[in-house]
């Protein structure tokens, strides 16, 4: 049986704080869980409802998500030493290597430790002058191999809903399962 | 005492398919309803069209200028751009749209505007004329469509945009660039907040005293405009020219009124500088020095203001952004496919 979802709030989909909000559509809320699509103009007034990310949808997304990578295997022989300038290069690095898409989280975290990067004296050093390859491949899979065996649908989900443009950190990487 | 654990294994994986099958019925309605609305939005679009037939020449504010730019590339008639332009021109295209059209998102020239002629030349020279005719691919697929090679590792002429560059008695000559968005190592800050153009929040440079050079302008990334459609969701990753493309090109390079000002803030300057009175830096420790050149090849000026509303604008994007999604959902029913094809064989591996 599944437990009620904790959280139940007007969010608005689209952010001016979030990093990868679009300032897109200003008009577009979420309104117990339904999209609406305002439109101010005469002439564009006729749109209809456009349920675009209903929290139940999300839910049901991020539970089929969740199961999916929870059945990648973690690849255990991995003899390579990727040299890398970034975290979210790493990233990309390795899911072509292993032909494995990264969990969301994994590849929010790397674009945060990216980002935390950001302005420091050293932003622009390659990374891996500071932190050895090998050593920054295992932890990548240690954090992936966390999110994909332990998060929780609920949790992905509430952050979808507060990240329109979550899909930018969903891989398009289908392995054989 | 093995046979009722069989059966509850059976039942158990029937009730998955079952439970997949549905997922996958979900997932098709999403599409489906998302379908409805794009359709929906593309049809007010046309609404608007239709009534307001004039209105559309000076979308986004595009002056003659970007005929001219257009000119410009032409006149490079053995280049890969003036080439592809000249296919594009002529609809000739059949073959092109079938090949790569869908993918290559123009030539790097025609891609941005700025507000005026010195500023065009400026950038215009920075980047040099091969960067400037270069192609932009959004994915390794049309960089692969647009050179083929036979089993000896060379060039197939026959195919292509050599192919198609024949069948119009053109030949490229030389190397071309073709860059491919979705290999750029694009921006991970944030973006000023409320901004149309979806600026770079980069901060402004600062000399030890804390105060910013005298006549810093801006950076080269956030003074070029971009068309509302370059602005998103142009990658698999939802992002746009500025971030991906015109970041990798300009990094961080700062634009000052005067040469003196600049030079003042060289301890500030990092990814390279130039002054609207000609001064260039491409990069820490290398000066262009030396007279301007007039180049063949430049950025276009915008000049007068965009006449289509903002709600059509909005409306546009929200149409790109529904694309968007459409294109996740389709990442879904993948992964689903996949979940069921496993659970079907651990079934048949049990039967």
């Amino acid at each position: 049986m599944k437990r009620t979802v904790p959280w139940n709030e007007e969010v608005d989909v689209i952010s001016s704080d979030s990093d990868e909000s679009s300032s897109l559509d200003k008009e577009v809320e979420i309104n117990n869980g339904r999209a609406v699509k305002q439109s101010t103009d005469d002439m564009m007034a006729d749109h209809p409802t456009i349920e675009i990310t209903s929290e139940g949808s999300l839910i049901r997304r991020a539970e089929m998500y969740q199961e999916y990578m929870k059945r990648i295997p973690i690849p255990t022989r991995r003899g390579s030493i990727i040299p890398f300038s970034t975290w979210m290069g790493l990233g990309k690095s390795i899911k072509q290597l292993y032909g494995q898409p990264l969990h969301y989280l994994t590849n929010v975290l790397l674009k945060q430790w990216d980002q935390l990067r950001f302005n420091s004296e050293d932003e622009h050093r390659p990374l891996d002058t500071i932190i050895h390859p090998c050593k920054a491949e295992a932890t990548v899979w240690l954090i992936e191999e966390v999110h994909r065996c332990t998060s929780s649908h609920y949790h992905i989900a509430k952050l979808w809903l507060s990240d329109p443009m979550h899909h930018a950190f969903v891989d398009s990487i289908f392995p054989q399962l | 005492m093995s046979k009722p654990n069989f059966q509850d294994n059976l039942v158990s994986l029937e009730d998955k398919i079952r439970q997949h099958e549905d997922n996958l019925k979900f997932l098709t309605n999403q599409t489906n309803q998302l379908d409805e609305s794009i359709l929906d939005l593309q049809v007010s679009l046309v609404k608007y069209h239709s009534t307001n037939e004039a209105g559309t020449e000076n979308k986004n504010g595009a002056s003659h200028n970007e005929e001219e730019t257009m000119e410009q590339i032409l006149r490079q008639e053995k280049s890969a751009a003036g080439i592809l332009c000249q296919l594009n021109s002529q609809h000739a295209s059949q073959a092109l749209n079938s090949a790569f059209s869908k993918d290559v998102l123009g030539i790097v020239a025609n891609l941005a505007r700025v507000d005026d002629d010195n500023l065009s030349r400026l950038l215009s020279e920075y980047l040099g004329l091969e960067t400037m005719l270069a192609i932009v691919c959004r994915t390794y697929e049309g960089v692969k469509a647009l050179e083929k090679y036979d089993g000896e590792g060379t060039i197939n002429s026959s195919s292509g945009l050599h192919g198609l560059g024949s069948s119009i008695g053109k030949k490229i000559k030389g190397r071309f660039v073709v860059i491919c968005l979705e290999d750029l190592r694009h921006y991970v800050g944030g973006f000023i907040a409320d901004d149309p153009q979806k600026k770079l929040a980069l901060p402004k440079p600062r000399l030890p005293n804390g105060e910013c050079p005298d006549g810093f302008v801006d950076y080269a990334v956030n003074i070029i405009s971009l068309e509302s459609r370059n602005l998103t969701c142009l990658t698999g990753t939802g992002h746009g020219l500025r971030e991906t493309l015109f970041y990798n090109l300009f990094s961080r390079l700062q634009i000052y009124k005067t040469r003196t000002e600049m030079l003042v803030a060289l301890p500030c300057i990092h990814d390279g500088a130039l002054s609207l009175d000609g001064g260039m830096i491409k990069k820490s420790g290398i000066f262009a020095l030396g007279s301007r050149k007039d180049m063949e090849v430049k950025f276009p000026v915008i000049t007068g203001e965009s006449d289509v509303p903002a709600s059509y604008i909005k409306t546009e994007n929200t149409i790109r952004m529904l694309k968007w999604e459409r294109t996740c959902i389709a990442g879904d029913i993948r992964r689903e496919e996949e979940l069921i094809k496993q659970v079907k064989a651990n079934f048949q591996g049990q039967t």
